[in-house]
């Protein structure tokens, strides 16, 4: 089954997983970017997330699942956020959310994919009452002129904001942007990242769902942590660099073999057994050859629903402890 | 005793125009704390915070030095600064204006502040719902790098930061310390159990301080001019300006800038009145995690002591204002359901308190409350109360528990009346409300196990 993301997707992902020094921390910025490709989170877009950062997808929905941001049901280009807190539901806004609910009769407009939610407060409350168009800011506002602003979206043109100045991008250009994907100053973070994994005590990494700090240091092996690991297997890990001397673009490798972590791993004496997920090995070689065309394995079939909810009874375990 | 009274300090850039600009940001003072800084030591920079008293602005009001000189600077791990600008706590809207109309000031304040913590590494966790401000930032930072301000040589001196822009994806426990880290490590956003504290075992388990926007971006206006600058406004425990954001009821809500120690009653006039004349019948002096406050309190000095005194917090300096025509019971009520979806569900108090107490009080405002349920809301609130990980369960209490304290008359009238005395909601008729008569009973009956026959 062809990767239902291109090339470009791919080569994105893995320069925004590189900024890190640990892979994981991509996880959120990179839900954004596959929410911006398909305007909402697919099983497709969990396994593409699992896949770059060396997570199974039960953990990735997981995290999908928690975050208000990360739709379930598909959006259209216009995402319309309606602030019913009180200090904006008094000031009309409860009103504009049931005139938008009565509009669409529902959620969500069939023929345009409008969408509407009610939102929690948007951190406005001078505008009150505030509606967001993709999390562009109008207000204050009649009952009236809500209405027209969903007519406006319906339309596929909303005005300019009040706040910004802007005209609000579509949903899925917001959701590029949120993915950090255009912020210019990448190359200076993808040498911050491997700075950090050279430290005498670098960022660990935590396995498993736990508050107990298992770790491996140098990282994970997915991220550019695993340089590390491999270093280390190699004994050749170097004191941290002095300030000057990481300068223009460090080459990085591609992603850990699976030995290297394990080797690494029983020497500094924390036990291996504590990975709980797969090592992210043949699928990171491929995401650091840039953009392989079967990201999607043969399972991502059932890649399922049930990834989110079984990390959610892994949750509640935890929660009681 | 600083002076009281509307200030122009941290927002006095405001108006300027173009300022989120970097050359206009230069031409008035930008980036002028940071060459100061850079002559500094990091001893001196945490002393120089200590002076001036400054308190963290994010709710907690500790003391923003002392938190700073709690880093370990002998671990051989990486010191991380992180900004907590995942302002979402309802009611408050500072750190949004001050990073829409003067970003460079935030970005000035991430590399002092690292300076002074010997950080070299610093991520700023922004809100996700603020778009604008994630493109605004995102400049302003290539901006800093451009200029040399950021980087592993800045300004030539051969000391290095570097900024991260991480976008959040909406969820109002990520406002907490340790759920923020959590969720810049890519995880659901739960927070850690204390200790180990941030201090030492922070972001990917190194040393790591987590500040707000406010408090981070005052320390180039301490460079510049310096602690007793700070100490001319407010009190001897609460110095210094704050952002305010007052909302509500008010004729001209907005965010203004006052010295701490200023009476409420000095910034409502501040804020035209009250709108259309109305009384004020109750207000929030820190946003929504802060216990109500009533009309008798309004002459009080804005300030951390006096507010907790008077048995509320300053919390984020979110003061929101409710008239005689808002009914309590509908306020708490959206309050409540405001947490209960806010929960990250960690902590069975919090998570399962949510649900009942939205329940109840859904019951009450629509006129089927019974006379029991005052007892029965302060009772699952004592439960909830200090009993949770983080703070989201103790705030989930507060306005339930400082509205009965304050206003049980108003409770009591929703149960005799049989409906909302205001009419602000309309009463519904048992027959429709049977899911909120015995929704216990109610989900064992729906659930395909008890069906079953199976539990």
């Amino acid at each position: 089954m062809a990767s239902p993301f291109s090339d470009e997707i791919h080569d994105t992902a893995d320069r925004i997983v590189r900024r890190y020094p640990v892979a994981r921390s991509a996880l959120l910025p990179l839900l954004h970017l596959v929410q911006s490709e398909q305007n909402h989170i697919t099983d497709q877009g969990v396994a593409f997330c699992a896949e770059k950062v060396g997570l199974t997808r039960a953990e990735v929905g997981a995290v999908a699942t928690f975050y208000t941001m990360y739709k379930r049901e598909p959006v259209g280009d216009w995402l319309l956020s309606v602030c019913t807190n009180p200090v904006c539901k008094q000031a009309g806004g409860g009103q504009i959310y049931e005139n938008y609910k009565t509009a669409l009769d529902g959620h969500r407009d069939p023929e345009t994919g409008v969408t509407v939610e009610h939102a929690e407060c948007l951190g406005i409350c001078d505008g009150a009452p505030v509606v967001q168009v993709n999390y562009e800011m109008f207000g204050p506002m009649t009952v009236d002129e809500g209405d027209q602003l969903l007519a406006s979206c319906r339309a596929g043109a909303p005005p300019v904001s009040p706040w910004s100045g802007e005209k609000p991008p579509t949903f899925a250009e917001v959701e590029r942007d949120l993915s950090g994907a255009n912020d210019a100053w990448e190359d200076q973070l993808h040498r911050a990242a491997l700075q950090q994994i050279a430290f005498d005590r670098p960022p660990t990494y935590r396995t498993g769902e736990t508050d107990l700090p298992v770790t491996f240091p140098g990282g994970d092996p997915a991220g550019v942590g695993g340089a590390a690991f491999r270093e280390a297997a190699a004994g050749t890990v170097a004191a941290p660099p002095a300030p000057t001397t990481t300068t223009g673009t460090p080459e990085v490798e591609p992603p850990a073999t699976p030995e290297a972590p394990v080797a690494e791993a029983d020497e500094s004496g924390t036990p291996s057994a504590t990975i709980d997920h797969p090592p992210p090995a043949a699928e990171a070689e491929h995401a650091g050859e840039g953009g392989p065309a079967d990201a999607a394995p043969d399972e991502a079939a059932d890649a399922d629903a049930e990834a989110g909810a079984d990390a959610q009874d892994t949750d509640e375990t935890q929660g009681d402890r | 005793m600083g002076a009281t009274g509307k200030v122009s300090a941290m927002s006095s850039r405001y108006d300027v125009e173009g300022v989120h600009d970097i050359d206009v940001y230069e031409q008035h003072g930008g980036y002028e704390g940071l060459r100061i800084a850079l002559e500094r030591t990091s001893d001196e920079m945490i002393q120089l915070m200590k002076d001036a008293g400054v308190r963290g602005r994010g709710g907690a009001g500790f003391p923003t030095g002392l938190k700073w000189s709690f880093i370990p600077q002998d671990t051989g791990a990486p010191i991380y600064l992180v900004c907590n600008a995942d302002e979402s706590e309802p009611g408050t809207f500072k750190d949004r204006p001050l990073m829409e109309r003067d970003p460079h000031q935030l970005v000035e304040g991430m590399v002092c502040s690292g300076l002074a913590i010997n950080a070299e590494y610093g991520y700023i966790y922004l809100r996700g719902e603020f778009g604008f401000l994630s493109r605004r930032m995102s400049k302003a930072i290539a901006q800093a790098y451009e200029k040399g301000y950021l980087g592993d040589d800045v300004m030539g001196t051969g000391k290095r930061f570097h900024l991260y822009l991480h976008r959040g994806a909406a969820a109002y426990i990520c406002g907490e310390e340790t759920a923020l880290l959590e969720s810049l490590e890519g995880r659901r956003g739960q927070p850690r159990l204390r200790p180990p504290f941030p201090a030492t075992h922070g972001l990917y388990g190194c040393p790591t301080t987590v500040n707000n926007v406010e408090s981070i971006s005052s320390l180039p206006w301490l460079l510049r001019n310096g602690a007793d600058w700070y100490r001319q406004w407010g009190t001897e425990k609460s110095p210094g300006p704050k952002l305010m954001c007052i909302s509500g009821d008010v004729e001209q809500p907005g965010n203004h800038e006052f010295a701490l120690g200023t009476p409420i009653s000095e910034m409502i006039e501040a804020c035209g009145g009250m709108k259309d004349g109305k009384e004020l019948a109750f207000f929030n002096p820190g946003g929504s995690s802060t216990p109500y406050l009533t009309p008798a309190h309004v002459d009080l000095p804005y300030d951390f002591e006096s507010i907790s005194e008077a048995g509320s917090l300053l919390g984020t300096g979110a003061l929101m204002l409710y008239n005689t025509d808002r009914c309590i019971v509908d306020v708490t009520l959206r309050y409540t359901e405001f947490y209960e979806h806010e929960s990250c569900g960690k902590c069975t108090p919090c998570r399962e308190g949510g649900y009942w107490l939205s329940q109840v009080l859904r019951r009450l405002e629509t006129g089927n409350g019974r006379p029991e349920d005052l007892e029965l809301l302060q009772d699952v609130c004592d439960n909830i109360f200090g009993r949770s990980f983080c703070a989201l369960g103790d705030a989930l209490t507060s306005p339930i528990s400082s509205g009965l304290k304050h206003f049980r008359a108003e409770f009591e009238a929703h149960v005799t009346e049989g409906r909302c005395p205001r009419g602000v909601t309309e009463p519904v008729r048992r027959e429709d409300s049977s899911l909120i008569e015995q929704p216990f009973a109610r989900r064992v009956a729906q659930d395909p196990l008890a069906a079953a026959g199976l539990v």
